[in-house]
């Protein structure tokens, strides 16, 4: 023992344990949070959903709908409207003037318009549209709270837009209720949506005047009380015998349990089948005679997954998650259809069902004396009935980030202890700064070079794209790809300056800690705001980053080691996870002919940079910014 | 002056100068930092000197009406003038002219604080007050600071890069908060207490603890130094009593003529007492910042509050007496420890506060072999750093969080302050403990090594 050093002997003794063990404990470590990952949706470690808000009451209400009569007529007059004419008198005018004069309801309508970012021309990329929105003021409320309840006049379908009959119909209804029922305590407002995510983008903009530099729409004319929940209804048929809840919200926010919670129990009492959007599970009898279905430890798994996945891309999975941006608690309710019984009295009571639970959801919430604020905002859903909270998951997050956590621990200390037995050389210092500044510096200055010219090249891309006459969304593909081909190239330029001379190993450990740490901070960052991101970066970057820096001397393994590093490209990794993603959810077998997965990614590519413009999300900038410097330095490490 | 001639000085100086120009195009980020909780606290932030100067000039009514700012009149006048030269809109070249300024003060100051402890190294050797070190079984040559192992000059420029390119720096420049004046007051009170010129380094701290009234403390550890200076000049310190109390009254006299100016100023209006000395003492304030005291006291129930709040400033003032006492060998190590326990202990602390005394460290960089929790720490500061904006997101943005998520992160970016500063000490304690008694382990009465602690 020396009293030079830092350290006492038990702190040494430890550290030597874990750079002895360390190996060891970082592939258990690894391999065990997998394990335990998917060991989540077990009987043994799940949870049941329960109801933590007690001023909820889900399903304690009588219903005020007792016929389907004038479900019915609003349908068939919408029906009409859409049929004759080619649809041009199905519109927002349309549900204004039924709103005013009919129902003679405070409505509106409110013009907007979307110019396309990307467009070639000033003129010919803006769009514009209609919505319709309507107020249903409580009459023994002071007005001074809200609930939405929106809905989309169209769809999107697969082929064309399909006209959400059902669900306008249904404000309809709700809005005859809350002029003629003396028991609402919070106003509600009827929004009727035009084209998709751009339409109640615009609407929810204008509602908090917001600024958007893509969606302008007029300002609105009345508002209600502070907005507490949003219902989105969303109905490609009116022969509805399944409801599906969609919650993922932009940037990987959701919306608050018990709103999720509440449907679910009412359905439940409806004895109506309801479930998550594209649930599987082995019993589907079960889920709805039973109060709590029986544990599916694969299936749960499965929707786990596929939860993750969609919430990973930060794209909402339906027009619900743009309230989630102002702190409203939203959900979409979707109407599916799973058998074809035809029968007219069946058809009846479902129509009535559908319309008694978005009633009952909407008493519910009246019931509210407080914000949503129980229950939990961070959480997975393996079943409509089960969930895994925060407390759950992220212990198999940080295991799997566990491997490149011990090897920061061993390179710091391998560098201190270097540090104290070199240290009587005088040069040593100054060499080492200069190392430092070749090895580290440059490297970290090109890798981020090429983040902020990814960051802040789109609108470059597509001028390049204009001069080669290329459409814009190969140029945009085209061009990532030759950046990233620039980025794979980086190495055999700059060979020779990135070579260090002096004390080459300190240096190198010191910048592979620092990449580390950027990695570690990168993840640790991002499992905050948006968990299912984070952990398909962890899962996949924790052990290639320890594989990148580590130094391999046979050939065979080097090139095993050169090529995990291009599958570990930021877009090479996510198009396979797409891929799979293709593979095993939408049954679409792109392994057969990569040609037209090429076409479909790029397609898709061009959709989500244009989407994420628009709507202000953020997963494609962050990857840009961090993710592939990150990458960059791991991929000029590697080389040397 | 030639020796700052340097190319590397003028580099460093005109790139952190672009860096800033570059910065100021970048208009969205500016309004972002300037509204930031961490860096516009009530004490620095621009917009409410603004309404002040509104106030007092164009309302002709006082400055503190609304308690909105908390400024001194002074200052406040400075302020005025300056935005009468130069317009609202042209102030931020004036604050990167101050960052700049600073960052050579910096750079002087390192530079004479490296200095000043080999050359206090090396009379203690020639005194032969480590004789025991040369005894020694295990040697190390450069263990003893000289000017060759440990280069003033490349180790003042590390400084003064870390005080540029500090993202900490950068964003309170960006954000015009008035805390990068505060921070020239105090390096002006360093450069002049370094340089020896004592009456002029004692107005500048005056005017400082006026502004933050925590920096009264500071007095302690500047008698220290000086104290150790006469030592080591050979001067004979006849009674040290004397010595503190003549100082000591200088610096109240001082303290007090510019509590008078301020007075004046305000045109024998008392008003501002309340608005500025005891708004910070008082803590009324509960916006949330990067401190330890808003969370507490929105916590605790109205009737324990006075209690608490002189439990917590007592903190701040405490620590002065006992350290300076112990390491009254090591001055300039006490002066740097000091400032960094105000900043933590602050009512209203403010980002760059923590980014000015970590500049510093370079010049305390031969301690870092000897510190235990280097990576603890820096883990600690930069995981407080990144996750501060992100908690306050979660918690009033996206409504997913609490304000429990926003303190634990203060509490980390505080702790973790704490922990640097008890580090830097233990460090220091060490190393004069190897000075004087040589590097052999000492032995505990049951035989065994003994352990170094710090109690």
């Amino acid at each position: 023992m020396s009293l030079y050093k830092s350290d006492s002997d038990n702190k040494t003794k430890l550290f030597e344990n874990v750079i002895k063990f360390g190996p060891v404990l970082s592939i258990l470590g690894y391999l065990s949070g997998i394990v335990y990952f998917s060991l989540l949706p077990h009987e043994s470690l799940i949870h049941g959903t329960y109801i933590s808000e007690n001023a909820l009451l889900p399903g304690l209400v009588t219903s005020d709908i007792y016929s389907t009569d004038s479900i019915f007529n609003y349908y068939h007059f919408l029906k009409d409207a859409y049929e004759n004419n080619g649809g041009k008198g199905y519109n927002a005018e349309l549900i204004h003037d039924i709103f005013a004069n009919k129902l003679k309801i405070e409505s509106y309508t409110q013009n907007f318009n979307l110019s396309n970012p990307f467009s070639n021309s000033e003129t010919d990329g803006i769009k514009s549209g209609t919505n319709a929105y309507a107020f249903g003021r409580a009459q023994r409320a002071d007005g001074t709270e809200s609930i939405v309840i929106s809905a989309p006049i169209y769809l999107s379908g697969k082929k064309k837009k399909i006209p959400n009959l059902f669900g306008i119909s249904q404000l309809f209804i709700l809005a005859d209720l809350a002029k003629t029922r003396p028991y609402w305590a919070k106003d509600l407002i009827f929004v009727a949506t035009d084209m998709e995510h751009v339409g109640i983008q615009a609407w929810i903009n204008s509602y908090f005047e917001a600024h958007s530099d893509s969606i302008k729409g007029e300002n609105l004319r009345a508002r209600g009380g502070s907005i507490q929940a949003a219902l989105n209804l969303e109905f490609s048929d009116i022969n509805t015998n399944k409801l599906e809840i969609k919650l993922e919200g932009p940037n990987g926010k959701l919306p608050n349990l018990d709103l999720f919670n509440t449907i679910i129990r009412i359905c439940k009492s409806m004895q109506f089948e309801c479930s998550l959007e594209s649930e599987k599970s082995a019993n589907s009898d079960f889920s709805y005679y039973h109060n709590r279905p029986p544990v599916d430890h694969v299936s749960g798994l499965i929707n786990t997954v596929n939860m993750m996945l969609k919430q990973a891309t930060g794209v909402p999975s339906s027009l619900n998650g743009y309230f989630l941006n102002y702190r409203i608690e939203a959900l979409t309710i979707s109407g599916t259809r799973t058998s074809f019984s035809s029968k007219r009295s069946q058809q009846k009571q479902n129509v009535l069902k559908t319309t008694r639970i978005v009633e009952s959801t909407l008493r519910s919430v009246n019931n509210l004396l407080e914000r949503f604020h129980q229950s939990f905002f961070f959480y997975l859903l393996p079943s409509s009935h089960y969930y895994i909270s925060i407390g759950m998951y992220m212990p198999a997050f940080g295991l799997i980030f566990l491997p490149v956590l011990i090897k920061i621990l061993s390179l710091w200390f391998e560098i201190f202890s270097n540090k104290k037995s070199t240290h009587s050389d005088r040069n040593e210092s100054g060499l080492l700064m200069l190392d430092l500044l070749k090895c580290v510096v440059i490297k970290f200055m090109i890798s981020f070079l090429f983040g902020i010219v990814l960051y802040l090249g789109t609108p470059f891309f597509l001028m390049f794209g204009k001069k080669f006459q290329l459409s814009p969304k190969d140029a945009l593909m085209n061009c990532y790809l030759a950046m990233m081909a620039n980025i794979l190239m980086t190495p055999f330029i700059f060979r020779s300056k990135f070579s260090s001379s002096g004390n080459k190993t300190e240096a190198e450990n010191i910048n592979k800690l620092i990449i580390l740490l950027f990695l570690t901070i990168f993840v640790g960052t991002i499992s905050i705001l948006n968990f299912s991101l984070s952990f398909f970066v962890a899962i996949f970057y924790s052990p290639i980053a320890l594989l990148a820096i580590q130094n391999v001397q046979n050939r065979l393994a080097k090139f095993f080691k050169l090529a995990m590093m291009v599958v570990a490209c930021p877009i090479v990794y996510f198009s396979f996870i797409y891929l799979l993603n293709q593979y095993f959810f939408e049954n679409k077998n792109f392994f057969t002919n990569p040609g037209q997965f090429y076409v479909s990614l790029s397609e898709k590519f061009y959709n989500f940079v244009l989407f994420s413009q628009i709507s202000q999300i953020w997963t494609y900038e962050m990857i840009n910014l961090f993710l592939v410097p990150i990458w960059s330095a791991l991929w000029i490490t590697a080389f040397n | 002056m030639s020796k700052y001639r340097s190319l590397g000085f003028f580099g460093t100086l005109i790139l952190g100068a672009f860096t800033r120009l570059f910065l100021t195009t970048n208009q969205p980020l500016r309004q972002w930092l300037q509204n930031r909780l961490e860096i516009s606290t009530p004490l620095t932030s621009w917009n409410r000197v603004l309404e002040g100067v509104y106030l007092k000039w164009s309302l002709n009514s006082s400055s503190y009406e609304g308690d909105l700012v908390h400024e001194i009149p002074m200052m406040i006048n400075i302020y005025h003038y300056l935005i009468q030269l130069f317009t609202n809109k042209h102030i931020i070249y004036v604050f990167i002219l101050i960052d700049c300024l600073n960052s050579i003060l910096v750079y002087k100051i390192s530079y004479k604080i490296i200095q000043f402890n080999c050359i206090m190294e090396n009379f203690n050797k020639t005194n032969g007050k480590y004789a025991r070190l040369f005894e020694s079984k295990e040697k190390k040559d450069d263990f003893l600071l000289t000017e060759k192992n440990f280069k003033p000059i490349f180790w003042s420029l590390f400084a003064m890069v870390c005080y540029l390119f500090n993202p900490l720096n950068l964003a309170c420049c960006m954000s015009q908060t008035t805390v990068l004046i505060q921070h020239f007051v105090l390096l002006m009170w360093l450069n002049f207490l370094l340089n020896g010129k004592i009456f002029m380094s004692y107005i500048f701290l005056a005017i400082h603890a006026n502004i933050a009234v925590y920096s009264l403390v500071l007095i302690v550890p500047s008698i220290s130094f000086i104290r150790q200076k006469k030592i080591f000049k050979r001067k004979q310190i006849k009674s040290e009593f004397n010595l503190i109390s003549k100082h000591a009254t200088v610096f109240v006299l001082l303290f007090a003529c510019v509590f008078m100016f301020n007075l004046y100023l305000e045109n024998f209006n008392t008003r501002f007492i309340d608005c500025t000395y005891l708004f910070i003492l008082k803590v009324r304030d509960l916006v949330p910042n990067m401190g330890l005291f808003w969370y507490f006291l929105t916590e605790m129930f109205d009737h324990f509050i006075t209690f608490f709040i002189y439990v917590f400033q007592l903190n701040a003032f405490l620590y002065s007496i006992p350290l300076t006492l112990r390491l009254r060998n090591e001055p300039l190590v006490n002066l740097l420890i000091q400032i960094g326990l105000l900043y933590v202990f602050k009512s209203y602390p403010n980002i760059g506060e923590t980014g000015l005394f970590t500049s510093f460290l370079p010049c305390v960089a031969y301690l870092f072999p000897l510190m235990r929790n280097v990576l603890v720490f820096t883990c600690m500061l930069i995981a407080g750093m990144v996750l501060a904006p992100i908690m306050f997101y979660l918690w009033l943005g996206s409504g997913g969080g609490n304000a429990n998520f926003y303190f634990a992160i203060t509490l980390v970016y505080s702790v973790g302050q704490i922990f640097l500063l008890v580090d830097v000490f233990y460090a220091c304690l060490k190393r004069e403990f190897i000075k004087l008694n040589g590097s052999n382990v000492p032995l505990n009465t049951d035989g065994k090594p003994a352990n170094f602690t710090l109690e």
